[in-house]
């Protein structure tokens, strides 16, 4: 089984970056983690990648104290005319 | 077994077709609900085919051409025709310029601010020639209807001469557009977060408007909000459309965030229109007030409730013209936000003392407090109105 997570610098690590302080490279951090593959994102902030589940633990600590690893997530847009709105009409 | 097929012809008053989304709900024999929809084709013409038996309990009709209010239809077992009103001309100021007290006759309001978007469906035309877009997508070919962040744009900041007057808040500002959606109409939170540090260190915008969210919090757009407000960027969003039910969305519920949700006007919204049916849904005295300026007010009924939702503003009924033509009718804490963005390019542009801050989180912090002081509660219930409506100072 996959996962797909998202691997982002944290927010200390985040704030040195772009105040200049300091340069991260995520794909340098998880480039050991075996099956894993960058699927999109920039690797000097956040990238989303897929990897096998029994290597997601060695994700976590292949970024430790520097990135978050959380679950992927779609944000939705909040004014297309959506069916499941629509459907609230008749409660 | 074969259904029962149902067409609707969909039109103008004066018999001319109109190309719409039209979404059927329908009640089965066994009593169950179904949700089906059509989109009409060029004669007008939306089909369904309905389980035998079974009845069709209301429809609604959203135009995909401008110029029409979106239709509400209830007992539409005899109805062939659904006939969309036209929208009115617009010769005076807006609705939502007045509630938020803002001075038309000002062409300069919001200069000198620039406000960040990320968003969807950016689609360039006139009075929106100033936006610089950043990351965008392919689009293959314009596809009929309205753009979600090309709406926001305009409702910011479109210089049409006389839309910019008229319906958009903040037309001097400047505005830049970050693409951030997917193949599926969504945002992933990489891309997401990627944009806004490109808008907060590169682009040095003084604000951020998020029309987009999800039920969960997220780790890496709450580090890069926080990244915002210690820059000195202020984020306003959306809360979401989930209804009373449901708590506002993340990022609206962030910290630091501004969390808008949306306002409709009592007399706004000819009978037979989806924003009729929208106020007579938020009838309830708890979701009831009254802005001096503009009269009766409701909090919408799509809107979500409780901690998170900072303020309302206007989000039901809002006109979006296009490139100096007849107008989209669109309701949505999505349009509630680029609002009270807006409002805060117009207050901020005029305010010397924020205008000399250094981009650091006192910045954030001076502008919190400055836009605290232009709410003012305006009678609706706390958990639906957050701390009310905000007015240009």
């Amino acid at each position: 089984m996959k996962d797909k997570l998202v691997v982002c610098l944290n927010a200390a690590r985040m704030i040195e970056s772009a105040q200049g302080s300091a340069q991260y490279d995520i794909g340098a951090m998880i480039k050991s983690v075996p099956s894993l593959t960058i699927l999109s994102g920039d690797p000097s902030l956040a990238v989303r990648v897929e990897v096998d589940q029994q290597y997601t633990n060695y994700l976590r600590s292949a970024v430790q104290d520097f990135c978050t690893v959380g679950p992927t997530v779609e944000f939705k847009l909040f004014g297309k005319p959506q069916a499941a709105s629509l459907r609230r009409l008749a409660l | 077994m074969g259904g029962d097929e149902i067409n609707f012809i969909v039109q103008d008053s004066r018999g001319n077709p109109v190309r719409a989304d039209v979404l059927a709900r329908v009640r089965t024999l066994g009593g169950d609900e179904l949700y089906l929809d059509a989109v009409s084709d060029g004669e007008g013409l939306a089909t369904f085919l309905l389980p035998p038996l079974s009845q069709i309990e209301y429809v609604v009709a959203a135009s995909r051409q401008p110029g029409f209010w979106n239709l509400f239809a209830e007992d539409v077992d005899d109805f062939e025709e659904l006939v969309l009103q036209s929208l009115p001309a617009i010769d005076e100021p807006a609705w939502w310029l007045e509630c938020l007290g803002i001075d038309s006759e000002n062409p300069d309001r919001g200069k000198g601010i620039k406000i960040g978007v990320v968003d969807g469906d950016f689609r360039n035309g006139a009075g929106l020639e100033h936006v610089v877009q950043l990351m965008a997508t392919e689009q293959p070919e314009p596809p009929d209807g309205w753009g979600h962040g090309e709406a926001v744009c305009r409702i910011l900041a479109d210089r049409d001469a006389r839309v910019g007057r008229l319906l958009s808040i903040a037309p001097a500002a400047q505005v830049v557009f970050i693409d951030a959606s997917n193949e599926n109409d969504t945002l992933n939170e990489d891309a997401a977060t990627i944009a806004i540090r490109r808008l907060v260190v590169e682009e040095k915008v003084d604000i951020i408007n998020l029309s987009w969210g999800n039920a969960s919090p997220n780790d890496a757009i709450r580090d890069v909000l926080n990244l915002a407000a210690e820059f000195g960027v202020t984020v306003v969003a959306a809360t979401g459309n989930e209804g009373f039910q449901s708590q506002p969305m993340y990022p609206a519920s962030d910290r630091n965030c501004i969390g808008v949700g949306a306002l409709g006007l009592d007399k706004w919204g000819p009978v037979g229109t989806l924003v009729e049916w929208y106020r007579k849904r938020s009838n309830d005295v708890k979701r009831q007030g009254n802005v001096p300026r503009i009269g009766q007010v409701y909090a919408w009924c799509d809107s979500t409730i409780g901690a998170g939702v900072h303020v309302l503003a206007p989000g039901v009924g809002i006109f979006v013209q296009r490139n100096g033509g007849n107008s989209f009718e669109l309701s949505g804490t999505s349009f509630a936000s680029p609002m009270v963005c807006g409002l805060l390019a117009v207050a901020l542009a005029a305010d010397k003392q924020y205008l000399g801050l250094p981009r650091s989180r006192g910045r954030t912090n001076y502008v919190r407090q400055a836009f605290k002081s232009m709410c003012r509660p305006v009678g609706i219930s706390k958990r639906y109105q957050g701390s009310g409506v905000p007015s240009a100072p």
